[in-house]
């Protein structure tokens, strides 16, 4: 149970974190929210994740930690990518490859 | 802007950092056992599980430093000083290595 | 091209990525599924599926005790795990220089167990650490791959750093290829990235000695089966037998396992481990974070203490802390599940970087001879490697359970798919329709991945079938998700 709760509590927070993101809303057209409880939830959340993470040790409630972060940050991509498609002004960038690469 | 590719150019700089990573992997293990040894000398072999955790964190460093410096100002100028500058660093691992003997 | 920070860390990133990536595809898919070692062997043995865990008793070791003891007076070296939540059962084990192999007995009883030969998920743990390669190659071209992957890492981080907290969750899976494959690169690079460091960090320390031979006496090759010296020594070479070994252990292991519990705890001792004349109840991996092997030592004609052999200090325990923190053979499922997925998600990160590698390259050197090698090697390990760890599935089930030498038959079935695939993967390549390769190769793995639960129901005992999810539900449900991965990418693949 703690993990599942630590998994939707770094979901919402990750989701927090890119609806901040004046760039990805605007490249996904995700809708523009009020930016102070996303803040809040971006800080608070995975601070209380952490805290019932660790109700299973240190050892283990840390690494649970990071590694619900992780699993937590690829369902909120699809999440938002899912959501991204509905929307009706939606841009698709061209073949632009990242300038290192 | 788009970018201009020389192939001619972006085949010397390829040679030069081919060059530059095979050197500098080997100058890096030289230090890492320059490293060991300095904690085998003045540690004990327990202290070993240390210098093994400080020699793999110096080996990517020290090849992605190498990487931090440009291949050329003037024309071979700044490579041939490079790889002067890491001769020196398995010569003094060696001497390390040599010296805690 | 200009001569930038950017340009060079994207080189290196590059190449050090795609040489290594080859590697570590294939340790970081062995590794996932060695995670779950324990579990896919009792797969591998079905006849373990009638099977109901019992409490040990002192009877039931003390005959198992004497079993050991006369097959070591026949000159194997043979040692007792006692059960564990992971594998309630009793095994008298030997190591055949990939895997411990061996037979079962009921713990309440001793009554022998009659399961297949085979070396289960070990397999996959030797694949992990050495590339079966044997410990000093092997390791050494892990540990090397190791440093590539902090090398791919670092070079990585600085060429994204200005968007690395921005594009934390971009993905645009309908944008042009490079740029879908290159978001996903990210995307799971960025996210995993701490599990990836630690990993590769941890796992290059524990072999640090293979790297730096000259440093390293003590190191003994198979990680987390570390023995005594003398022990490790004789594994290995034929020793010669001495009247200690030909006497069966006079003394009842019962006492000794009852008077190392009340030192260690109760339900800690994992292994029971012979060696000249001395027996040592050593708790078991799981039995802590740090994996120290901490044991005592009995004599084996009268069971009098001789020792305690504890880690003494933090120092000494750095080591089993490290190797705590890369097996987690301590840690409840839950979290192994999460190493599970982190494992494949960076497994999948730099399947998708190899991919990433190719199409950059093709437009310019797709007729050359080494780009239709790399684009080779890249098939085999993406989909030639999972096509090979579900044959050796199939291949235990189909393979007749009493033959001699099935464990050994069983890892060639492997290694010949593999090696087909490889063949089949340069036969694509080379003839320019390298994309039919992939899509081939995800089809048949998606097919025989689905299939895998109509086999499990067909070739074990059925009569706990509705009794809640054990291993072998476990096992065959987690294939099925991955097949059906597979065939969603090979309809992805077939679309034109």
């Amino acid at each position: 149970m703690i993990v599942i709760a630590a998994l939707a509590l770094w979901f919402v927070a990750l989701s927090f974190h890119a609806l901040l993101q004046a760039k990805l809303c605007r490249i996904m057209a995700l809708p523009v929210l009020p930016h102070l409880p996303l803040h809040l939830g971006r800080l608070v959340l995975p601070l209380v994740a952490l805290w019932l993470c660790l109700r299973l040790g240190t050892v283990p409630g840390v690494l649970t930690w990071f590694g619900t972060a992780s699993v937590a940050g690829i369902i909120a991509s699809l999440a938002l990518t899912a959501i991204s498609l509905r929307q009706p002004g939606r841009r698709n960038l061209g073949d632009r490859t990242a300038d290192a690469l | 802007m788009r970018k201009s590719i020389s192939y001619k150019k972006g085949d010397s700089f390829a040679r030069v950092w081919t060059l530059r990573l095979i050197l500098g992997a080997g100058a890096s293990y030289a230090l890492a056992m320059g490293v060991l040894s300095l904690f085998r000398h003045f540690g004990s072999e327990a202290m070993l599980v240390v210098g093994f955790l400080c020699a793999f964190a110096l080996m990517p460093g020290i090849v992605l430093v190498l990487f931090c410096f440009p291949s050329q100002r003037a024309h071979g100028r700044t490579t041939g000083r490079s790889l002067k500058t890491l001769a020196i660093v398995p010569l003094a691992a060696i001497l390390s290595i040599a010296g805690v003997q | 091209m200009r001569d930038n920070l950017r340009i060079r860390m994207g080189w290196l990133h590059e190449w050090v990525g795609f040489v290594g990536g080859l590697i570590l595809v294939i340790t970081f898919t062995a590794g996932s599924l060695a995670l779950f070692d324990t579990e896919l062997t009792r797969w591998m043995q079905p006849e373990l599926s009638r099977y109901t865990p019992a409490p040990m008793t002192d009877q039931a070791l003390n005959e198992v005790g004497t079993l050991a003891a006369e097959m070591r007076s026949e000159g194997a070296n043979a040692f007792i795990t006692l059960p564990t939540p992971r594998d309630p059962i009793i095994r008298i084990q030997h190591f055949d220089g990939h895997a411990f192999v061996g037979s079962a007995y009921r713990p309440d009883t001793a009554f022998p167990v009659a399961t297949r030969q085979t070396g289960g998920g070990q397999l996959f743990f030797d694949l992990h650490h050495s590339l079966y390669y044997g410990p000093f190659w092997g390791n050494m071209l892990t540990e090397i791959a190791a440093i590539g992957l902090l090398v791919a890492v670092g070079s990585g981080v600085v060429i994204h750093f200005r968007s690395i907290f921005t594009d934390l969750l971009l993905f645009r899976p309908f944008a042009s290829k490079t740029r879908a494959f290159m978001d996903a690169h990210i995307l799971a690079g960025i996210l995993f990235l701490p599990f990836m460091v630690m990993m590769a960090y941890t796992g290059a320390v524990i072999h640090a000695p293979r790297l730096f031979p000259m440093f390293g006496g003590n190191h003994h090759g198979r990680p987390g089966h570390e023995r005594p010296q003398q022990t490790a020594h004789s594994q290995h070479t034929h020793t010669p037998r001495t009247e200690a070994d030909d006497a069966p252990a006079a003394a009842p292991l019962a006492p000794m396992f009852h008077q190392a519990e009340d030192v260690f705890g109760t339900g800690t001792i994992g292994l029971v481990l012979f060696d000249h004349g001395k027996v040592s109840m050593t708790k078991a991996d799981s039995a802590s974070f740090a994996i120290t092997r901490d044991h005592l030592e009995f004599s084996e004609t009268d069971g009098t203490l001789l020792k305690t052999v504890r880690a003494p200090d933090t120092l000494h325990r750095l080591g089993g802390t490290l190797r705590g923190l890369h097996f987690i053979r301590w840690a409840p499922l839950p979290l192994r599940w999460l190493y599970f997925l982190s494992g494949l998600v960076g497994s999948a990160m730099m399947s998708g970087g190899l991919v990433l590698f190719l199409m950059k390259h093709r437009n310019q050197k797709a007729g050359r001879f080494d780009f239709r090698l790399a684009e080779t090697l890249t098939i085999a390990v993406t989909t030639g490697l999972p096509l090979a760890c579900l044959a050796y599935l199939w291949a235990n089930r189909l393979i007749w359970s009493d033959i001699q030498f099935r464990s050994g038959i069983e890892v060639r079935v492997f290694f010949g798919v593999w090696a087909f695939s490889v063949a089949h993967a340069a036969w694509r390549s080379f003839s320019g329709r390298s994309k039919q390769g992939w899509n081939e190769q995800c089809f048949l793995f998606a097919a025989f991945a689905l299939a895998l639960l109509p086999l499990d129901l067909l070739t074990r005992s059925m009569n706990s079938f509705f009794n809640g999810l054990d291993v072998y539900k476990a096992v065959d449900l987690t294939v099925i998700g991955l097949g059906t991965l597979a065939f969603l990418i090979h309809r992805r693949l077939a679309t034109p």
